[in-house]
């Protein structure tokens, strides 16, 4: 346990000057933008040149730039992080409020994806170059080129249009008034294309790594031993050959995990589903742009504490991480 | 490697259909002169019934063969384009940092972290939303949301490398340090860059198309998500309209993973059973 909250404290430690970086860049788009914070602010409330002029000074966007960089600093320090256009309501708010409908979305998609697809690779690369294998790496190729957004269509096409046996679009039945099980079978079944798009792109990534994991892993001397000791070819290649090429495949799922939070953009615009990815289409398409950065910051800061959450993970199933620090001089 | 990647059926079948769209591409205004956005025929034909339409048309009569062709131009100039882009990018921010010691590589690997924390995607967004839509700024939000992974790929080869004896006597003759970086141990870590650059090309292919699909890519250019987010309109008459052109998506970006399956089938020593 020590080891592990030791391993914490390091992985903290070194967010900090990744989200020094983040909020710069963030704040380089700010700069780039067209308006300030007081022009979007004055469009939901209103208020005349010399309202505004006071504003600016009170925030500080009437100096130069190192000062307005450190007014904006101090600015997200209160966590305030202006005020959104579209919907006249603090950007954090707006932002909060949305975050969880994509955190179930993608939370149920990783399982399908990580689930499925380290299972398949572990088929295809127990028997590697087989015919089993080949079809299921082909499988692998083709999903990881299919498109989120045309996938989803596809879906769509099948399963809302023909089968008629799912909804177009939607994360519950508007005005339903459904509530405890009902409303959670009922989000259940909306849910049930989006996880599949989200899950099924990534499930032909974690095929391919585990299948390519577990053929340079075959090679390996303590390999020649199990099969020295007797067992069987099946025993061997999940009880030693997978359990070794899951490691690397966790990495990849923590960084992964930015690229599919920016994969739920198209995903919920195609679903019609009011999560985050949807929020920062919303913000492009309406041109809000205090709302926009925001979702920069905030989707930065959700990856940096899910990486560290797959580092906790991967530190507690590989006894090797944290302990080797000791062994350094 | 260049023969032994010509017995990979994978490398080969990719080249294959990598080199028809590249055609399609070269031979657009020859076979499809005009404007591929302009209404040429009645709207919504079915495809395969009439010869001079072959794959039918749009919702307003737009003719979705000749936006087939052209669209190959659009994703191959924008794919090959960002790519360029990024390798380059990455690859020499991965050699700085790998090469010139603690401080630098500290820097630059902060630098890889923050932008491998922002959301891809959103980051393109962002950038498309500020600069605006246009092909440019599309290439440097695909540049952007992956030079990180690939100068980290990158570092971790010349690190491997720095320490190898022709280093030393490459030092030893008194080689400027930025010649040895760039000049003695970045073609020894080019493998790995050409091992990366195929999933580069991918994505980039996918993340324009994503951009068109939600109508923020160059307005001035037909493009395949364009042109499936068009047919979304009519999804449940015309299906055929979204499902042709992202059919091309998927075979323009399952070759560029063919291609590179074969690569690394052929060049990793441990891959022979």
């Amino acid at each position: 346990m020590k080891r592990l909250s030791g391993l914490l404290l390091r992985r903290f430690l070194s967010a900090i000057p990744v989200i020094f970086i983040v909020i710069v860049a963030s704040y380089v788009l700010v700069e780039l933008a067209p308006g300030d914070a007081v022009d979007t602010y004055l469009a939901t409330s209103g208020g005349d040149s010399e309202f505004a002029a006071n504003f600016r000074h009170l925030w500080g966007l009437d100096q130069g730039g190192a000062s307005r960089f450190i007014a904006y600093l101090g600015r997200l320090v209160t966590l305030d992080l202006g005020q959104s256009l579209i919907f006249s309501r603090p950007v954090l708010d707006v932002i909060l409020g949305r975050l969880p409908t994509t955190l179930l979305l993608m939370g149920t998609s990783v399982f399908v994806a990580f689930g499925l697809g380290t299972t398949l690779g572990l088929l295809a690369g127990s028997k590697p170059y087989s015919l089993r294998d080949r079809v299921f790496s082909f499988l692998g190729l083709v999903l990881y080129a299919v498109p989120g957004f045309w996938l989803g269509l596809i879906l769509i096409i099948i399963f809302a249009v023909w089968l008629n046996v799912a909804p177009v679009g939607g994360f519950e039945t508007i005005a339903s008034d459904k509530e405890g099980l009902r409303r959670t079978l009922d989000i259940a079944w909306h849910l049930i294309l989006p996880v599949l798009s989200l899950g099924l792109i990534y499930l032909g990534l974690y095929l391919r790594l585990m299948r390519s994991g577990m053929i340079d892993v075959w090679h390996l001397d303590f390999i020649r031993t199990a099969r020295a000791k007797g067992l069987s070819q099946n025993r061997i290649a999940i009880n030693h050959v997978a359990r070794n090429a899951l490691l690397p495949v966790i990495t990849i799922l923590g960084l992964q995990l930015g690229s599919m939070l920016g994969g739920s953009v198209v995903i919920e615009s195609v679903f019609s589903i009011p999560g985050f990815g949807r929020l920062a289409y919303e913000a492009v398409i309406q041109r809000d742009f205090s709302l926009l950065i925001g979702v920069v910051l905030i989707g930065a800061v959700a990856v940096i504490i899910m990486n560290i959450i797959t580092d906790i993970a991967y530190g507690w199933l590989d006894p090797r991480i944290g302990a080797q620090r000791k062994l350094e001089p | 490697m260049n023969f032994r990647f010509c017995r990979s059926w994978e490398g080969m079948l990719g080249v294959a259909i990598l080199l028809f769209i590249v055609l399609m591409a070269m031979f657009a205004s020859i076979v499809r002169p005009g404007d591929p956005q302009a209404i040429v025929a009645p709207p919504l034909l079915p495809p395969f019934t009439n010869g001079l339409w072959p794959l039918g048309t749009d919702r307003l009569g737009r003719d979705i063969l000749s936006g087939i062709l052209h669209g190959a131009r659009v994703s191959l100039i924008i794919s090959i384009v960002a790519t360029v882009v990024t390798v380059s990018f990455g690859t020499i921010m991965g050699t700085i940092a790998g090469f010139m010691g603690k401080k630098i590589d500290e820097v630059i690997m902060r630098f890889t972290e923050a932008f491998q924390a922002i959301p891809g995607f959103i980051l393109v967004l962002a950038l498309v939303a500020v600069l605006g839509s246009s092909i440019l700024s599309i290439i440097i939000g695909i540049a952007a949301c992956s030079w990180a992974g690939l100068a980290r790929v990158v570092r971790a080869e010349i690190l491997s490398l720095r320490e190898r004896e022709f280093v030393t006597a490459d030092r030893a003759i008194g080689m400027h340090p930025l010649g040895i970086a760039f000049g003695e141990v970045l073609p020894n870590a080019l493998p790995a860059v050409f091992a990366m650059t195929s999933i580069i090309v991918a994505s980039a292919i996918l993340i324009e198309s994503a951009l068109s699909f939600l109508g923020l890519g160059d307005p001035n250019y037909i493009s395949w998500g364009k042109m499936v987010a068009e047919g979304r309109t009519v999804l449940r008459s015309a299906p055929h309209l979204s499902i042709i052109p992202g059919m091309a998506i998927v075979l323009m970006v399952l070759a560029v993973n063919l291609i590179g399956e074969g690569i690394i089938e052929t060049t990793s020593p441990r891959r022979k059973l």
